[in-house]
């Protein structure tokens, strides 16, 4: 079976919205939680440095539905430092009374769009309402899957992201596409793993796509419960040598892999082909730079060599997946790039799990300045 | 006739269903579009603004919205009788982005479909967060905008008298609470107004139905096809009431409101045109008051209904609403507006007022004043 999932004729398949939307037809199992402690302990202990003035917050853990979960890291992590901890249902009706205990809530429980929208809201106000800090924080969470505000904080950043469109009106969409260089890509909010993701090589392609977005009942896209409606996303499409690279950035620390595109496809993410070997120093400052204007623990940054010599953006996001403690690999050592005060990037040998930095990032740069009394019962 | 036929309460009851509401999807009808009224808003008192000399007034960008009754041509007629600079903001266009760079504060909200709120929720927290611009509504108090689940947690966690919701985004936790739960039940979606959506549930049975499709796969079908209620559910108790909404409206220090009468044969008002304007009881100003220490916005509306047990009790409260005529509120004939004093003392003054009006210079004065004035 993996094998047949592995051809890549049989991957683009799977990558179309026909066969997402047709899978869904069919018995599958239902989003569940995966626990992977017993194989987790092969990476190093990361440890935090925490003022022994300040008590140590009592974290409530939002278990997420992942196949590589992130709550095995975060209990890791907690466990080895000493915090108190407990798992928090989110979704169950007392919620709010459960969440009480807490100084800090983390986790996110899926990319999957209404459990996104509960998260953006229930953070929201746990951050308001009862002055938990959690992680991600709203605003974050808020970030996070939607392409659209991507493309706007990069516009305002003057980051190096390829050309986008963005357009919530049906003639402007239209009058854009007349000065459109094809082909585009064509993406839509809410969507990973390249699904959702279309190459629109014609103007006719591409006002199809904007009639349809901007019709009284939206556009289908990969699954059944929600469409594209009343927006259009086209990205310039940057001829590249063919990888995706993708930098992940946790305070000074950088990781990172290449990503190859398919084979007669243009596509790298989600098509399972990683190679990891050193990163380019240009790659990793353009990073950097995305960093300056988003403020999350984790920063993940897919870009392009374009064929110019020049590296564009092309997504970012603050969470992305980690199957294994190695998201770098230089010369077959594991390890991350470390940048210094001076800008200087430095490797150094190590196995870690992301989460765990991501988590100790959070409390050291979010949670620890911000401890303040909290005045409940009214936004801060 | 058309009206005439729209009128009559069956009617009105059918064109509240979600099989109707989907079912005219397929029919055509007439795209939104933007409605000038501005020819006819001119018999409403000037709203003025006190504003203080040696700070420059904000150029103001308007974003209009697609009401049949719509806001900007209040806004618009505000900040030309005070003398602000302004101009219209197309937040939908592509260069949206440089085009409100030329502004200090944006307002409005196009409209309160699902897919325009979420573009304003976060066009909105980019404006504030990157390009340091106010907004009206603000990106917090947009989210709030037809999110009734958050409506429930923040009248929880404020000790609001808000009946009891019962929201539940786990299926196995929501077939337990609804074990607990008194019937008939409120059953309500997110995004959405005017009653549709909202369902008497009287049996338990009908109720786990409920639960089992808003859990399966593809979610329950609402009132649109391009939105399904998937992952979550929302019930709220049912009160015996005296057959009125009772909705107010505040503003600052001012209250106005009226009375929706709920339709013979159903359990609604909301939507169902059956307005009755006559003086409101103190107690339902109090307790919108009340709501108003835990929600900052400029303008908010209270909807309760008064329970057989004298008790008055929330069912939802928003950040907008529609408003028609400049006369939100009449007592004995007269139009104006209940002052709430600082003493807590409430009296009534004449006089026919925008309610938009009202609230766009409560912004300006309590949203954008201090913070312009801390900015260097």
């Amino acid at each position: 079976m993996k094998a047949l999932k592995d051809r890549g004729a049989v991957k683009r398949l799977r990558k179309s919205m026909t066969f997402s939307r047709l899978r869904q037809r069919f018995p599958m199992r239902g989003p569940r939680v995966v626990d992977d402690s017993a194989l987790i302990e092969c990476a190093e202990v990361v440890r935090i440095d925490w003022p022994p003035s300040v008590a140590k917050p009592r974290v409530g853990i939002v278990r997420d539905l992942e196949a590589y979960p992130r709550w095995t890291k975060y209990r890791r992590f907690l466990e080895n430092n000493g915090f108190p901890y407990e798992f928090y249902n989110v979704h169950a009706h007392d919620w709010i009374e459960k969440a009480r205990p807490f100084d800090v809530v983390i986790g996110l429980v899926s990319n999957e769009i209404n459990r996104l929208r509960e998260t953006r809201v229930k953070y929201h106000f746990l951050e308001s309402y009862l002055g938990k800090a959690c992680y991600p924080s709203a605003a974050q969470a808020l970030l996070y899957e939607n392409k659209c505000l991507e493309a706007y904080i990069a516009t305002a950043g003057g980051l190096p992201f390829a050309r986008t469109f963005v357009s919530h009106s049906h003639e402007d969409a239209l009058a854009m596409l007349e000065t459109a260089r094809f082909p585009i890509v064509s993406k839509i909010n809410n969507s990973s793993g390249s699904v959702g993701v279309e190459l629109v090589r014609k103007p006719r392609m591409a006002r199809r796509i904007v009639r349809r977005a901007f019709s009284r009942t939206g556009r289908s896209v990969y699954v059944p419960w929600f469409r594209q409606k009343d927006y259009v996303y086209f990205q310039d499409y940057v001829p590249n040598d063919g990888y995706d690279i993708r930098v992940i950035l946790i305070g000074n620390s950088a990781f990172g892999y290449y990503r190859k595109v398919l084979k007669g496809d243009f596509r790298a993410s989600g098509m399972g082909i990683v190679e990891m070997r050193g990163l380019p120093e240009e790659a990793i400052r353009v990073a950097r730079m995305v960093q300056q204007s988003i403020r999350s623990p984790l920063l993940v940054v897919d870009m392009l060599h374009g064929l110019d010599g020049r590296y564009v953006i092309i997504e970012y996001s603050i969470v992305c997946m980690h199957e294994q403690p190695a998201d770098l690999l230089v010369d077959g050592v594991p390890g991350v790039y470390v940048i210094g005060d001076d800008g200087g990037i430095r490797f150094e040998k190590g196995r870690f799990w992301i989460h765990e930095l991501a988590l100790r990032q959070f409390l050291l740069d979010d949670y620890l300045p911000r401890r303040e009394p909290v005045v409940s019962g009214r936004p801060r | 006739m058309l009206k005439a036929f729209k009128d009559l309460t069956a009617v009105k009851r059918l064109r509240k269903s979600m099989a109707f509401a989907r079912l005219r999807q397929l029919l055509p009808m007439r795209e939104p579009g933007y409605i000038d009224d501005r020819g006819r808003i001119e018999d409403a008192e000037v709203v003025r603004i006190d504003w203080p000399e040696g700070l420059a007034k904000p150029r103001v960008g308007i974003v209009r919205d697609i009401e049949e009754f719509p806001r900007w041509t209040k806004y618009r007629r505000f900040l030309e009788t005070n003398g602000f600079d302004h101009d219209y903001l197309d937040i939908h266009a592509q260069d949206w982005i440089e085009k409100a760079r030329r502004f200090d504060a944006v307002i409005g909200l196009a409209s309160n479909e699902i897919t325009c709120l979420e573009e304003i929720r976060s066009k909105y927290y980019f404006l504030e967060t990157y390009l340091g611009k106010r907004c009206y509504p603000s990106a917090a108090q947009a989210l709030l905008y037809e999110d009734k689940s958050l409506e429930a947690h923040i009248a929880e966690v404020c000790g609001l008298p808000f009946a009891k919701p019962y929201i539940s985004h786990d299926e196995k936790d929501a077939l337990i609470m609804l074990e607990s739960a008194r019937y008939p039940l409120v059953s309500k979606i997110d995004h959405s107004s005017g009653s549709v959506g909202v369902e008497l549930v009287k049996t338990p049975r009908r109720a786990r139905r409920i639960v089992r499709q808003a859990f399966s796969r593809n979610g329950r079908r609402t009132h649109v096809p391009w939105f399904r209620q998937k992952g979550y559910v929302y019930f709220q108790e049912y009160i015996p009431n005296d057959g009125y909404d009772v909705r107010v409206i505040m503003v600052g220090q001012r209250a106005f409101g009226y009375y929706r009468k709920v339709l013979s044969g159903d359990f609604r008002a909301s939507g169902m045109d059956a307005v009755e304007k006559r003086a409101l009881p103190e107690e339902a100003i109090r307790i919108a008051r009340k709501v108003q220490r835990s929600i900052r916005t400029p303008q908010l509306v209270v909807d309760m209904v008064h329970g057989l047990d004298g008790r008055y009790a929330i069912i939802e409260f928003s950040i907008v609403c529609q408003v028609q005529t400049p006369e939100q509120l009449l007592v004995d004939g007269v139009p104006g507006a209940y002052v709430i004093g600082d003493d807590g003392d409430i009296r009534f003054e004449k006089g026919r007022y925008w309610v938009h009006e009202l609230a766009l210079r409560e912004f300006l004065l309590d949203e954008y004043l201090p913070l312009a004035s801390r900015t260097p």
